[in-house]
């Protein structure tokens, strides 16, 4: 009896050793929390990919489909070699203490180099990898959100070159600077973006405008009079599939926004490491594909296409306040949201006369944006950061005159110097043929025929294309300086 | 069994080994610019090898006369129904 009561004795654990194992698990937590986030955020690549897919017509899908899939094989290395040395090492704006800054989080600088311990096996470190891949899967986020946009004439590699500025160098430089906890733009300035409004879908929809405008419509996309046809997406319904997966999958995107640490109060913690819950971010997404779907059902009288992307526009004009906001604002602000990018798209559209084959930049652009300027007007005096800096309008103007020029300035020039050197766009027999024959020398619909490509026209009739597109490739042809490269 | 397991010496031993070689050392440093060197080399391939492609394609569809059917004469917009 006496050995038995020693034994238990012994095996009583101390206060010591129960902090040791509550400390190992809620590493382990951190690193399986992060670990699933990225794998529901493996459905927004799907989504983006089967989006794509769908709105492109029959000759172009394969060459859209291969740019979401290798968005992964390029930006998964650039991200680990620059990109996430950047997160780590310029929230001030440039690094001021070697691989000890930034001072709010010491020595991450060096960890995110991708010769540190930090970034290979490492028993000792449960939560940098992990923290890393989450990163990674908004770099791909950002590359996929250009990607639509530039369909059916934009040649693959010019793409990838494109993604790999976006991904891994613009928008995780804004990221270091307005969404971190030593950002300079919220330890200064109070600048709040939970959620990435701006950080990840405003700064790659205006990189993506950048592009457009050098990129140029698809052709016969606008007639002699500079009015929009419309071209038939070849399966709308896998279209509005990939619209859901990728809502799906930004419940994902919005867990691996927050900081878990389940050993303190309150245990969740946004980007800049002041206090919220995962329910709060959870009730917000949700109230906010509501709203936008309201908004975008009703602002283009019941379009399909319309209605899904106003839910995602929705999303995007409440995320930046996803951590603060009360379900009916939420409500309320994403039924706006939904309208603005219905609105803006059409604009864009019809009297700027860019070609967005997806609408990203009103989707994605306009409405990251709109978000902020919503936190600094609903959210205004709201603490942000390590400093408890309010968040204001002022704060958030501050953020959006940094990311904007960030933002558009590299697409342009990047996509520029392509233009020039005739690598941006396919030739225009290779776009009239499909780019699918050129780059994989096959149909990829083969037991199905061909049907006559159909356009609509601006005053709503469906005609036959060939002719179309026929006449405006020699009009192409015939300019002394053609607008489509090649 | 587990407890017996050298877990403070064998991470230390892992983590400074680092597969290739211990972090901040020239393996790290080898493979780093190793990798890089593939990343650099891969964006090449592919802007080389698609635009041999494509040029492929556009010559072989501007020989074919394909495209060189001269449309009708532009019609005027028809009015609105």
């Amino acid at each position: 009896m006496s050995s038995l009561v020693s034994l238990l004795a012994q095996e009583t654990p101390s206060i010591e050793d129960l902090a040791k194992q509550v400390r190992l698990d809620s590493l382990v937590l951190t690193e399986q929390f992060y670990f699933f986030t990225v794998v529901a955020m493996w459905l927004i690549q799907v989504g983006f990919m089967s989006y794509e897919t769908g709105v492109a017509r029959r000759k172009n899908i394969m060459a859209t489909t291969m740019k979401n899939i290798l968005t992964i094989a390029v930006v998964t290395p650039s991200f680990y070699y620059f990109g996430w040395y950047i997160y780590g090492c310029f929230q001030e704006g440039w690094p001021k203490s070697g691989h000890d800054s930034p001072d709010a989080l010491p020595g991450f600088c060096g960890l995110t180099a991708p010769w540190s311990s930090g970034m290979g096996p490492n028993l000792q470190d449960h939560v940098s990898l992990v923290f890393f891949l989450a990163f990674l899967l908004f770099s791909w986020t950002t590359g996929s959100i250009m990607s639509g946009s530039l369909i059916e004439r934009v040649r693959l590699s010019a793409y990838l070159v494109l993604t790999v500025v976006l991904a891994s160098g613009v928008w995780i430089m804004d990221a270091a600077w307005g969404w971190s906890a030593g950002g300079w733009l919220t330890t200064r300035f109070g600048f709040h973006d939970a959620i990435a409004s701006a950080v990840v879908h405003g700064v790659a929809g205006f990189f993506t405008l950048g592009v457009l405008l050098n990129l140029g419509p698809r052709i016969g996309k606008y007639d002699v009079m500079g009015r929009a046809r419309a071209f038939k997406p070849h399966n709308t319904h896998l279209t509005l599939m990939g619209l859901m997966l990728i809502f799906t999958g930004f419940y994902g995107f919005y867990a691996a926004c927050l900081v878990i640490q389940s050993t303190t109060f309150p245990g969740w913690l946004n980007i800049y490491l002041s206090p919220t819950t995962l329910g709060a971010i959870a009730m917000v997404i949700t109230f906010g594909f509501a709203g936008g779907f309201t908004g975008g059902w009703f602002a283009s009288k019941g379009d399909p296409f319309w209605t899904l992307s106003g839910g995602l526009a929705g999303v995007i004009s409440v995320s930046a306040g996803a951590d603060v906001y009360a379900p009916s604002l939420a409500y309320l602000l994403s039924f706006t949201g939904g309208c603005v990018a219905v609105w803006v798209g059409g604009f864009i559209e019809k009297k700027l006369r860019v070609d967005d084959a997806v609408g990203a930049v009103a989707v994605h652009g306009v409405c990251g944006f709109y978000a902020l300027f919503l936190v600094g007007i609903f959210a205004g005096g709201y603490p942000t950061g390590i400093n408890n800096i309010e968040s204001s309008f002022g704060g958030q103007l501050m953020g959006a005159m940094a990311f904007l020029p960030l933002a558009f300035l590299p697409g342009y020039v990047c996509s520029w110097i392509l233009k020039k050197l005739n690598l941006l766009r396919v030739p225009p027999e290779v776009e009239l043929e499909g780019v699918d024959m050129a780059e994989f020398q096959t149909d990829f619909y083969p037991e199905f025929e061909r049907a006559p490509e159909v356009i609509v026209e601006p005053d709503g009739r469906e005609v036959d294309g060939a002719e179309i597109m026929l006449e405006e490739f020699h009009r192409i042809k015939n300019k002394p300086t053609a607008s489509v490269g090649a | 069994m587990f407890d017996a397991f050298p877990y403070d010496e064998w991470s230390e031993t892992v983590t400074d080994f680092w597969t290739f070689g211990g972090a901040n050392s020239t393996g790290t440093y080898i493979m780093t610019a190793l990798g890089v060197i593939l990343m650099v080399a891969s964006i090449v391939g592919w802007v080389w090898m698609e635009n041999t492609k494509l040029q492929r394609q556009a010559a072989m569809l501007r020989a074919s006369g394909a495209f060189d059917q001269q449309p009708a004469p532009p019609t005027p917009p028809a009015p609105a129904p």
